[in-house]
């Protein structure tokens, strides 16, 4: 059975607002991560910057995220707001703080198997919201986005799971045939929801002609196919890079999306380059892919497709969507707690349009700092400080726009 | 054609309005604006009269729910009323920044609001209203 969206019942504003500082202040240990690695592919040096970034900064801004779409889209209540903002919050955090800690202390059993307990936690948690989103009366190509993309979170937790029981618990399973299909499922899970995301965000945001119907009806599914055939594909031959079939799709919705970012109606709009920015990274990601073929595993190759995944497309749309939902959230905040026909400041004067503008070009630095990583990683120290330099313009934005909201509440009549 | 597709549609319109409404404010054809600004609220009156005299009180009467997702539609609507009002003022003092700034905040909650029908109600009164075409043939007088 069906349940009722329930719109009345969205997170407070405290729950996601949570994630996105915690997302904020993992960019410190992660430019201090970058200090310390030789690049090298695999190795404990580089994994340990790439689940820094992805669990510790995208990991709890998306999880932010999708704990409001999933309110706002599919109309899935949150029942337990303080278990969200406290007991999941905290078990994210330390989770990827115990896995980092292994890492950087040479795979250390104790550390790898506390992070096992806390991810296997989370892992149920994240069944829960996966069951209440597919009782979700919506329909929509959006919907159906955001529970494959949940689906495969779950599947890359769980596989990271069974990682963590052969390193820190010495169970006898085939770790090099676990990480690849580990990768692919994270890969799938992030570009899944973006892929959800964008359906959504792009028309109603920017103002943009809507994804085309068979791309809405079929793209996640066809992403999903994709991951399964690399996968299998991994099984049957190991030695041979299959896993590019699950990149097929991917220069697909690079593409159509850059097509529609030319056609928005709002060429003022401050989140634009944001996405051309990242929509752009993913293009340099599919081009760089057919090069696998030639170079194989090869460390540049590597920590390039990594960067422009996580560290250009991801981080890039995770800043914009941060100048985008943060000054609203406060907004609808404050305009629930004033008396009706009072007049609260605007969008704008929580977070101003400059402000989002100069994040961008942050982050449009970042890029060819990240370029001198790629060619040389012993030079990771300008990336690190940019980083640095991210998370300051971060802070100081957001600290404004929170003093901003206390005075307007402060100023309210009673 | 359904009331999703439909009232999807009429929302579609409002957006386009709402962006020539932007277009004339950011090339400062004040007068144009004046005239995109009347027609865009005008169409989102209607619609919001729509949605509240004749859809949510016909899925109220179906579902026998008073509160709950209408209620919030409801009150959504009226802070969108309130934004539209904030707009004319705006534009009346020939307030360009202003206008932005407001147009900005009013995105925001018409689109998320748009998300929550479009995804959800919208598809819930297709399924859950006995006599949907008729409404669907009242509703039509609003063409996008």
């Amino acid at each position: 059975m069906q349940a009722m969206p329930s719109f009345d019942r969205a997170p407070p504003l405290s729950l996601p607002v949570r994630y996105f500082l915690a997302a904020a202040f993992w960019l410190l240990p992660l430019a201090a991560s970058l200090l310390r690695t030789d690049g090298d592919y695999p190795s404990l040096s580089l994994l340990l910057p790439l689940h820094l970034l992805a669990l510790g900064v995208l990991g709890n801004a998306m999880l932010g995220a999708l704990l409001q779409m999933v309110a706002v889209v599919s109309g899935v209540p949150c029942l337990r707001p303080t278990w969200w903002r406290l007991g999941v919050w905290s078990l994210w955090q330390l989770a990827t703080a115990s896995l980092c800690w292994g890492f950087y202390q040479g795979l250390a059993p104790p550390w790898l198997q506390l992070a096992s307990v806390l991810f296997a936690l989370l892992a149920a948690a994240m069944a829960g919201l996966l069951y209440g989103l597919w009782r979700s009366p919506a329909a929509d190509g959006s919907s159906r986005g955001l529970r494959l993309a949940l689906g495969l979170l779950l599947v890359t937790l769980l596989l990271g799971l069974s990682m963590l029981a052969v390193l820190g618990w010495g169970r006898p399973w085939p770790l090099l045939s676990l990480l690849p299909l580990h990768r692919l499922a994270a890969q799938g899970w992030v570009l899944l929801l973006v892929m959800a995301v964008a359906q959504v965000i792009a028309p109603m945001f920017l103002l943009t002609p809507a994804y085309p119907a068979w791309w809405q009806r079929h793209g996640a599914t066809l992403w999903l196919l994709a991951l399964l055939a690399g996968a299998a594909g991994l099984q049957w031959q190991p030695q041979w890079p299959w896993w590019w079939l699950a990149w097929l799709p991917l220069a697909l919705f690079a593409v159509l999306s850059l097509r529609l970012l030319r056609a928005s109606r709002r060429p003022q709009e401050w989140l634009l380059p944001y996405w051309w920015l990242a929509f752009a990274l993913l293009a340099v990601l599919a081009a760089l892919l057919p090069l696998l073929m030639w170079q194989g595993a090869a460390p540049w190759l590597a920590r390039a497709l990594a960067w422009c995944l996580l560290g250009g497309f991801a981080l890039t749309l995770v800043v914009g969507m941060l100048y985008r939902i943060v000054p609203f959230l406060l907004w609808l905040h404050l305009k629930n707690a004033a008396p009706p026909r009072h007049r609260v400041p605007a969008l704008h004067a929580f977070v101003p349009e400059t402000a989002a503008r100069h994040s961008w070009r942050a982050l449009l630095l970042l890029q060819p700092l990240a370029a001198l990583w790629v060619w040389q990683p012993q030079l990771g120290w300008p990336l690190a400080l940019a980083l640095l330099g991210l998370l300051a313009l971060l802070l100081r934005h957001f600290v404004a726009a929170a003093r901003q909201y206390h005075t307007a509440r402060r100023a309210l009549p009673t | 054609m359904n009331l999703t597709t439909h009232l999807s549609a009429v929302h579609r319109h409002c957006d386009d309005c709402f962006a020539a409404l932007e277009q004339a404010v950011r090339q400062q054809d004040w007068a144009g604006a004046d005239a995109l600004c009347a027609s865009f609220c005008e169409d989102m009156a209607q619609h919001f009269a729509d949605e509240e005299n004749r859809l949510f009180l016909a899925l109220e009467a179906a579902t026998g729910m008073r509160g709950g997702p209408t209620a919030v539609m409801r009150y959504e609507h009226e802070q969108m009323r309130e934004l539209m009002e904030d707009l004319n003022r705006d534009l009346l003092q020939r307030d360009a920044r202003g206008v932005a700034a407001t147009c900005d905040t009013l995105l925001v909650l018409m689109q998320q609001h748009n998300m929550k029908e479009e995804n959800i109600l919208y598809p819930m009164c297709d399924s859950r209203i006995p006599d949907a075409a008729a409404l669907l043939q009242e509703l039509r007088h609003v063409t996008p």
